[in-house]
């Protein structure tokens, strides 16, 4: 909770919106006594009981059992009757559905959508009398599935929810019966027709706002995902799930001629082919490639000290081949706090790309060897530091799955994000740097990994050595882009418009003068595409800010 | 006049949850055709999603073979020993012991099958056996203990998709048609969208629940009125034993809309403990093991608290506390439900305790029917689950009342060819009562939502757990203060029918009021204690005088007509005459 006490007052401004009446939603606001724990359900309770005010919201149970009382709270996917108030608080409805009134949605498609998918058992073996022979080791997965309540949530935060993939929780609700060892329905083929599986792009938001826990995206979304390839469907889908599945062994290739593909990537009819044959929409600016990828800017520079490293870079992809900016500004923030930085060398993609696209076996491969080199660092005590979040997530969150073992989890447990490492470094007193002219205000967008890892404090720590004044989160979900999805040409427009919901509106709202922040390469990339801004790594803005303190020399 | 939508069904079910899901569910398959109206929406409103217990009888250990005759006659004994055991706990003599006996006997042979088929999952541990409570292994679990009602009206929501069942959801029925002393269907409101069905029906079910909100504290859904009393009573039927209302002394005390969490006394799964409450000044004042025989220890936990708060050693509004702390870890993380909440506002149960408060809960009684065949005392109106008298509610129980209200309702749809004609005045006049609330005169009026409110208030100060002639009285003044004050300045910002839930609010409003007088009326009647329901004022248990169904019907002139009629007690009777309210254990 925050630091609201009994008796403050609540600041709630509420979304009110006839579409049957109204030209236009309008934005009312309320001020309400704050209660023990007070809930956002009774703030909206508060409006109609005690002043008066008609307000049209659902709820039937007030208790997290009938998922009915979701809404948008300062922009976020949240359970009106689980979550605190805020001391200021705008409540609206739940994003990407219609209205009927005020903060009142309306459901039909997915309750048509998850009745489509038969969600009844359909016994593999007939039932032979209780108590049937289950274990509860056996139901595991299902069980967690049956926390379900239908709340809305993950769907409302779903970058690819649309047309084409229902969406979280109808999935869910497929998985329960998927994962359900007595069903014997093909479960999974309807996740992909009617469900869409295959839309997913893994961002894990779902898992991220599920008030009841559920691993939406690591149990129920990967189970049914498992079970498609199990089946021998799905798949890589075509040339372009390839193309981006094998983005690193493509840019390695591509960095050696550069400046011929970066110029062929600018040219009009370029993208038109790229478009028609591999589906990648022609309004995109493809990523340029550098022309001294990042490990080798390392390796050709003189080296400041012999020691052994005390922390090193887990370079990701595009660090290396598209941005070595970062990771050349990580290097010098990182020297100039008096560590010695030293390179994962050989390490190979993390495998989120290839795992996106269904191939897990070249995922695993890649995890697999990711894990040994990485584990000769930790077991030593020297720390791992990644700058991607996608990347340090699948290392986090997927490996221990994936690979399996001690090592895996040695890993997963070690890796941190550049920003959580100066974050706790700060705390610790070990990162003794003083600012030097930083921005005064910054916007930070936090990645949807970065969010799913609870990574996006450390991420506002640690850009607070700059000594900015102001330092605000915008309230986002998705930027939209979902790794490789946004550049895809059936997903730009709807990508786009996920932006347009909260992060475009509060980049262009930004003076020029206030520095965008963004841990994520699509996120940049989206930024860019849609409000011609340029968002910075919190690397690079540490780096043009901070200098080292002459009077601390960390290994002196 | 806007002019109803006509609908034609055989069998109308007004409610949406597990006995009126079961009664639609099961008349479709005996292929009749069938209208649900749901005030909510199927399977995420009113108070099944909140049982926390599959059943109150231990699963049968082996569904499969009849056991040996010897054996056989002893669990049949042993049986009939503990449903009238929990009869009595849980009615306090005034459940229907007949209707009981058939529904524990069908609970025990049928539902767990009938819902473990149908792929609900009965808790298990990570070897296979059930999990139940230790030593007795009287209780069973859908998923976790306190999940049971969610999951099996999930389950019975995805059935019911897989049917041609007409399911009017966010419709609420506002007067059941009559003619000739006969129910022939019901208007019912569709405030989603603002239209008014009139629905001619060969048989109507309902299932309205109970749990209803009704007090500032309550248990009860958003949705919960009380509006089943007021349909069946305004179409004549019987109304039984309404003073008999439940409160939970263990439900928690903060945030407020958690007030519907409880910490059950129920014993426990995976373990042999059982939740304890402590007072203001950390002493413990009640143990559920201290009755480790009762499966449904809340009207002793109750009488328990009465004695701290008389002492002022406890509130009804909080100040007393739930202790989990010598529950074993894996029982309260992997098997408990409510552990998550508190957690969620950082009280580890394992290490502390819970503060709770008062929360008004289930009735014992409620529209009078027949055990065997679920009619009421009007022909074509049944009743199916804690809407009726027989039971105060339960899973397994409501469920086998819905089975049972569409087996009649088969027989009344073979017997009744023709579907009567609405009566066009009684419609008419119907039209005229729910359009007329809708409303944005008078200027300085009151929104229903705070009408309603002003009735919660009245009953939470007035009549809660611990009552007085005096007490009674003055809820009874207040009522009618807001009766001729309040409801008629009820009025909206906008009379707008699009999701108007002001318009239901008018129609609650008013539904409330009528069902608290009655309840008021039935509590003053009853000068004695039972059960759930205390009298300070005449602290005993009276089964000689008070032994009795007190039943309410509209008299001649509309006004309630209340008598007091025995009780069969064909199998158990309570062994005292005469005793002191907190020396019986029912």
């Amino acid at each position: 909770m925050s630091d609201l006490r009994i008796g403050d007052t609540v600041s709630l401004t509420v979304e009110k919106y006839d579409p049957s009446r109204d030209p236009a939603p309008r934005l009312e606001t309320y001020q309400v006594p704050c209660t023990r724990e007070m809930r956002v359900l009774e703030a909206l309770d508060y409006v109609v009981e005690e002043l008066g005010e008609s307000l049209s919201y659902q709820w039937f149970c007030g208790v997290k059992k009938c998922g009915m009382c979701g809404v948008m709270v300062n922009g976020r996917q949240t359970l009106g009757c689980w979550e605190p108030v805020q001391p200021e608080m705008v409540v609206r409805p739940l994003a990407g559905f219609p209205v009927v009134r005020d903060l009142v949605i309306d459901r039909s498609r997915y309750f048509a959508d998850v009745r489509s998918l038969e969600p009844w058992m359909q016994r593999k073996r007939a039932y032979v009398g209780f108590p049937e022979a289950i274990t509860g080791a056996q139901l595991a997965a299902a069980a967690d599935t049956m926390h379900c309540i239908e709340c809305m949530l993950c769907v409302s935060a779903c970058p690819a929810n649309g047309e084409r993939f229902m969406g979280p929780a109808p999935m869910v609700q497929l998985a329960r019966f998927a994962l359900d060892p007595r069903d014997g329905a093909d479960r999974a083929s309807t996740a992909l027709v009617p469900g869409g599986i295959d839309h997913c792009i893994g961002c894990r938001q779902c898992s991220h706002v599920c008030p009841a826990g559920i691993r939406v995206f690591e149990g129920a979304i990967e189970g049914l995902k498992r079970q498609i390839r199990e089946a021998g469907r799905g798949g890589p889908r075509s040339m372009r799930s390839k193309l981006f599945a094998r983005i690193h062994d493509i840019a390695g290739l591509a960095c050696r001629v550069a400046p011929l593909v970066n110029w062929a990537g600018r040219r009009k009819i370029v993208r038109r082919v790229l478009e028609t044959f591999l589906g990648i929409d022609r309004r995109r600016t493809l990523p340029a490639f550098a022309s001294v990828p990042f490990d080798r800017w390392f390796s050709g520079r003189a080296k400041r000290r012999g020691d052994a490293p005390s922390v090193v870079l887990f370079h990701d992809t595009f660090v290396t081949w598209f941005e070595p900016e970062i990771g050349q500004a990580a290097v010098r923030v990182l020297e100039s706090a008096g560590y010695s930085v030293g390179l994962a060398d050989g390490r190979r993609c993390c495998g989120r790309p290839m795992l996106s696209e269904g191939a897990e076996d070249h995922a695993r491969a890649a995890a697999e060897h990711n894990v040994r080199i990485l584990a000769s660092f930790v077991r030593r005590g020297i720390p791992v530091v990644g700058f991607e979040p996608s990347c340090v997530s699948m290392v986090r969150d997927t490996y221990p799955e994936l690979v399996g073992g001690d090592d895996a989890r040695l890993v997963a447990g070690a890796i941190v994000t550049f920003e959580e490492f100066v974050a706790a470094e700060s705390r610790a007193g070990r990162f003794n740097v003083r600012t030097a002219s930083g921005p005064r205000r910054i916007l930070v967008h936090g990645h949807c990994h970065q969010k799913a890892m609870n990574a996006v404090g450390p991420t506002l720590d640690a850009l607070a050595l700059t000594g900015a004044e102001r330092i605000k989160e915008i309230p986002t979900t998705c930027c939209g882009m979902a790794g490789s999805n946004g550049y895809e040409a059936e997903h730009y427009e709807r990508s786009l418009e996920a932006a347009e919901v909260a992060l475009f509106p509060a980049v262009r709202a930004a003076p020029a003068s206030v520095e965008i922040a963004a841990a994520g390469t699509s996120c940049r990339q989206q930024i860019r595409t849609g409000t011609g801004r340029e968002a910075r790594h919190p690397a690079e803005i540490l780096a043009d800010a901070l200098e080292r303190h002459p009077a601390r020399d960390r290994f002196a | 006049m806007t002019g109803a939508v006509p609908l034609e069904t055989d069998v109308l079910v007004i409610g949406g949850g597990v006995a009126g899901a079961r009664a639609a569910y099961d008349a479709n398959r005996a292929g009749l055709s069938v209208t649900m109206v749901i005030k909510g929406l199927l399977g995420k409103s009113g108070c099944s999603i909140f049982a926390g217990n599959l059943n109150y009888f231990a699963p049968p250990k082996d569904g499969n073979g009849a056991p040996p005759p010897e054996a056989a006659a002893e669990e049949e004994d042993l049986r009939v020993r503990r449903t009238m055991a929990f009869l009595a706990k849980y009615t306090h003599y005034l459940g229907d012991q007949e209707y009981m006996l058939r529904a524990s006997g069908w609970s025990q042979r049928e539902f767990f099958d009938w819902i473990e088929s149908r792929g609900i999952y009965i808790l298990r541990d990570d070897d296979g056996e059930i999990v139940t409570d230790l030593p007795r292994r009287t209780q069973a679990w859908g998923v976790r203990m306190g999940m049971s009602g969610t999951v099996v009206m999930d389950m019975l929501r995805n059935l019911i998709f897989d049917t041609d069942i007409r399911v009017l959801e966010q419709t609420t029925a506002t007067r059941l048609m009559t003619r000739d002393g006969e129910v022939i269907g019901a208007t019912a409101l569709d405030y989603a969208s603002g239209r008014l069905f009139a629905i001619r029906a060969r048989a109507v079910v309902l299932a309205t629940g109970h749990s209803n909100y009704m007090s500032i504290r309550a248990t009860g859904t958003r949705d919960g009125s009380a509006s089943g009393w007021v349909l069946a009573y305004e179409a004549g039927a019987k109304i039984q034993n309404i003073e008999m209302q439940w409160h939970h002394a263990s439900d928690v005390a903060f945030p407020a809309t958690w007030m519907r969490l409880h910490l059950y006394p129920n014993p426990l799964p995976g373990t042999e403990h059982r939740s304890q409450l402590f007072n203001a000044n950390g002493e413990m004042f009640f143990d559920s093991n201290w009755l480790p025989e009762n499966p449904v220890p809340y009207i002793m936990q109750l009488k328990h608290l009465a004695k701290e708060v008389d002492a002022g050693r406890a509130r009804l509004d909080g100040g007393y506390y739930t202790n989990f702390r010598h529950v074993e870890r894996n029982s309260l993380e992997n098997y408990i439900y409510q552990t998550q909440f508190a957690r969620k506002i950082g009280i580890d149960l394992g290490e502390e305790m819970y503060e709770n408060a008062v929360t008004w809960h289930m009735n014992v009684g409620g529209v009078r029917v027949n055990g065997a065949t679920m009619e009421s005392d009007v022909p074509g109106l049944l009743a199916a689950g804690s809407v009726t008298a027989l039971v105060t509610g339960g899973l397994a129980n409501s469920m086998f009342e819905g089975l049972t209200a569409a087996e009649t309702a088969g027989r009344r749809v073979e017997s009744t060819p023709r579907l009567p004609e609405l009566d066009a005045d009684q419609l008419a006049a119907e039209e005229r009562r729910v359009f007329g609330l809708l409303r944005t005169e008078p200027a300085r009026g009151l929104l229903p939502g705070q009408v309603k409110k002003r009735i919660r208030l009245a009953m939470w100060e007035h009549m809660n757990y611990i009552k007085t002639e005096a007490s009674m009285r003055a809820a009874q003044a207040e009522l009618e203060r807001i009766e001729s004050e309040d409801l008629p300045r009820m009025r909206m910002n906008t009379d707008t029918r699009n999701f108007n839930y002001d318009w239901v609010d008018a129609l609650d409003a008013l539904d409330m009021m009528k069902a608290l007088q009655m309840q008021v009326r039935f509590s003053l009647h009853r000068k004695e204690s039972r059960g759930c329901f205390f009298r300070k004022d005449h602290p005993v248990t009276d089964n000689r005088r008070w032994l009795k169904h007190l039943v309410g019907h509209r008299g001649e002139g509309g006004e309630l007509a209340l008598e007091a009629l025995p009780v069969d007690l064909p199998y158990a009777v309570p062994e005292e005459e005469l005793a002191s309210f907190f020396d019986v254990d029912y």
